[in-house]
């Protein structure tokens, strides 16, 4: 036995020392590099010394050396496309798909782990034994199904390359010469994710206890370093695209690698996009589940899969609650970057859209409050908190309608007429941003308070303090939702720049009573009495429709936002450097992009059953091997 | 009564300690939160 954990302990240290040296050997590039850069630079400055010449960063504004050629000027017959029928016959059509599904998948892949992570760590530190092994099996099964969306996300890159390559090679050839050295990390980091997602996953029943499991559990942490790196390394090309630095205006590259990387938009990028993977990984886990869920035949079954939707949503909605202020953000940056392109996204040709992304967001927490709602019949006690549900639904309601209010909207004369002007004169004053920050911080709040009621809804609470306690949380709500309104009103009545500073006052509130709402609602389930536990899997059939909805809202959500993102450089390729020249560079009508974006949706969704489906089928073939193993007579005299 | 006096209380101390949070972080971004007020 002890050599057998001795043997354990060394492999673990071997794979822990492999997977150290892919992340030294990847990070060590750019030393290796930014000095073949930098020669080169010298080279064409010494080269040429007495007329060297220097250009202004378009956006830094700092002098650099040019070190590359200018970006080129192309013709409508220097994109060669497919004579497929309309609207096959634009190649950006063709990119748009195969991008949209790259990056679905590429989503989840980075999403899963991150959950596989903190659910591992979690039944590490879980002392009941049970619930340990519960976690941490369910972490192993996430990176199973992972695992085929892994395969599928490296060929639809590889897809995407070769369709970059044939269908804009001059766009392609302009920015990997911007790109070298990024896309070389890039593909190495790619190499050592891969190494650790397998050492990772195939490594799981070996490393089960003590020093190897935490060995494990460091490689789980890993993972997610080289997966974030390899996200931000490929939002530096989007973001370049939108906000061009490091060159200068005519495109020439100003030898400072970093300048094009760190980008005005890359890290409001950044961070929008992996808490936006978080909520979109949690989603399709919640809907694999629920569809487990629905298709169980026995109780226990039920109870299992009801549980990880649980835990699944749960991630998700975790990640929800801050997604809005990141957005809020990567917004507030583009129009520094640029006004135009700010209002061209919220006041102009894409605002409709807008519109819709507000919907879907409402569709997120209606569901989310109605999966929670539901959730309070799992539990015996819950009743005395169901009264509440109907003056959260109100408020949830009325925040809605506030913030998918228009502002304005291009317009027919006869609607015009019937709403009686630009814009209404009652309800249009809530489609400025101010009342959209009340009313989308009034929905986070109204949802923090479901989460809170949940969390109470089996247990009688037996503090000393239980008045007192009890008056903090109605108070800290009553008073925040007041204040959040206060601040939106304020907004009107002072000038844009203090407006705009008003947002984080309003945010920090909200989470205010994220942070001490909870601390202070778990402080008085101590030694609290349960009215029962929790009966996994008695909760109604529709609130895995709840699930379903809100998965199906969110990649609606990325297809929709992905398109304004990427539309709204209009007829450029790199904003106001690169132009786009070919024959389709015009905006596609809204309804055109809805339905391109709805068959991307559905493309997906096909493309995510047919991975449950193989996972289904190894779990098959598992629990028919278990059952046959069973089945076998016990040998006599045998060693069982 | 007791919990009536209890939400009285803590309705007076969120409110001071929402006001200050408020005019804290706008101080934090350079902007005054009393813009209106002088």
């Amino acid at each position: 036995m002890k050599a057998i954990s001795k043997r354990i302990r060394a492999w673990s240290l071997v794979s822990l020392g492999a997977v150290v040296t892919m992340l030294v050997m990847s990070l060590a590039v750019p030393f290796f590099t930014a000095p073949v850069m930098a020669d080169e630079a010298t080279k064409a400055a010494t080269e040429a010394a007495p007329k060297v010449e220097m250009a202004k960063d378009i956006y830094f504004k700092t002098e650099g050396p040019v070190s590359g050629n200018p970006a080129p000027e192309l013709k409508a017959t220097d994109y060669p496309s497919y004579n497929l029928p309309y609207p096959l016959s634009e190649n950006r059509i063709l990119i748009w798909s195969i991008a949209q599904q790259h990056l679905y998948f590429g989503s989840f892949v980075l999403a899963v782990p991150i959950f596989c992570m903190i659910i591992e760590l979690v039944g590490l530190l879980t002392k009941d034994p049970v619930m340990s092994k519960k976690y941490d099996d369910l972490a192993h099964l996430l990176v199973k199904i992972s695992l085929t969306a892994y395969s599928v996300t490296a060929i639809l890159g590889g897809l995407l390359l070769f369709s970059f390559i044939t269908l804009y090679p001059d766009f392609f050839k302009y920015i990997s010469s911007l790109f070298r050295p990024v896309m070389h990390i890039y593909a190495l980091l790619f190499l050592a994710e891969s190494g650790t997602l397998y050492l990772y996953y195939y490594g799981w029943d070996r490393m089960t206890h003590g020093f190897a499991k935490w060995v494990h559990a460091c490689m789980g942490v890993l993972l997610n370093v080289f997966g974030s790196v390899l996200m931000m390394l490929a939002n530096s090309w989007a973001s370049f695209m939108m906000s061009p630095a490091g060159v200068d205006e005519k495109g020439r590259y100003l030898g400072n690698i970093w300048a094009i990387l760190h980008n005005a938009l890359w890290n409001p990028l950044n961070v929008h996009r992996i808490i936006g993977n978080m909520v979109f990984g949690g989603g399709i886990v919640a809907a694999y589940a629920a569809y487990k869920f629905l298709a169980a035949k026995t109780l226990e079954e039920k109870a299992y899969y009801d549980w990880m939707g649980y835990i699944a949503m749960f991630m998700a909605v975790g990640s929800l609650i801050p997604l809005p202020f990141a957005g809020y953000w990567l917004m507030r940056e583009v129009y520094g970057f640029r006004q135009q392109m700010g209002i061209t996204l919220m006041g102009g040709l894409l605002a409709w859209l807008f519109i819709i992304q507000a919907v879907l967001i409402g569709a997120l927490f209606f569901s989310t409050n109605y999966y929670l709602f539901n959730g309070m019949e799992r539990m015996r006690g819950a009743e005395k908190y169901q009264k509440y549900i109907k003056y959260i639904l109100f408020l949830t309601t009325a925040a809605f309608l506030v913030w998918l209010t228009p502002h304005t909207l291009v317009m027919r004369p006869a609607e015009l007429k019937a709403i009686g002007g630009q814009q209404h004169p009652v309800i249009g004053n809530f489609g400025v941003m101010s009342a959209k920050n009340g009313a989308v911080n009034t929905m986070i709040m109204t949802t923090i308070i479901s989460f809170l009621l949940y969390q109470r809804s089996n247990k009688i609470v037996v503090v000393k303090w239980e008045a007192w306690g009890n008056a903090a949380l109605m108070a800290m709500f009553t008073v925040a939702l007041v204040n959040n309104w206060w601040l939106a009103i304020y907004g009107y009545f002072i000038p844009a720049n203090v407006r705009v500073g008003l947002s984080v006052p309003q945010v920090i509130g909200t989470l205010t009573t994220l942070f001490i709402g909870s601390a202070i609602n778990i402080a008085m389930m101590r030694g609290s009495k349960l009215t029962g536990p929790i009966e996994w899997g008695k909760i109604s059939v529709r609130s895995q429709y709840a699930l379903f909805s809100l998965a199906v809202s969110f990649t609606w959500l990325m297809a929709l936002m992905g398109y304004i993102r990427s539309s709204v450089r209009l007829f450029w390729h790199v904003m106001e450097v690169f132009r786009d020249n070919s024959p389709w560079a015009f905006t596609h009508t809204i309804g055109f992009a809805a339905n391109m974006m709805s068959v991307n949706v559905m493309a997906f969704w096909l493309f995510v059953l047919f991975v449950f489906w193989l996972g289904e089928l190894t779990s098959k073939h598992a629990v028919a091997e278990a059952r046959k193993e069973a089945a076998r007579p016990a040998m006599a005299g045998g060693s069982e | 009564m007791k919990t009536v006096i209890a939400f009285a209380v803590m309705l007076v101390v969120w409110f001071a300690y929402f006001q200050a949070e408020d005019w804290l972080f706008m101080k934090i971004q350079g902007l005054d939160y009393f813009f209106l007020f002088h």
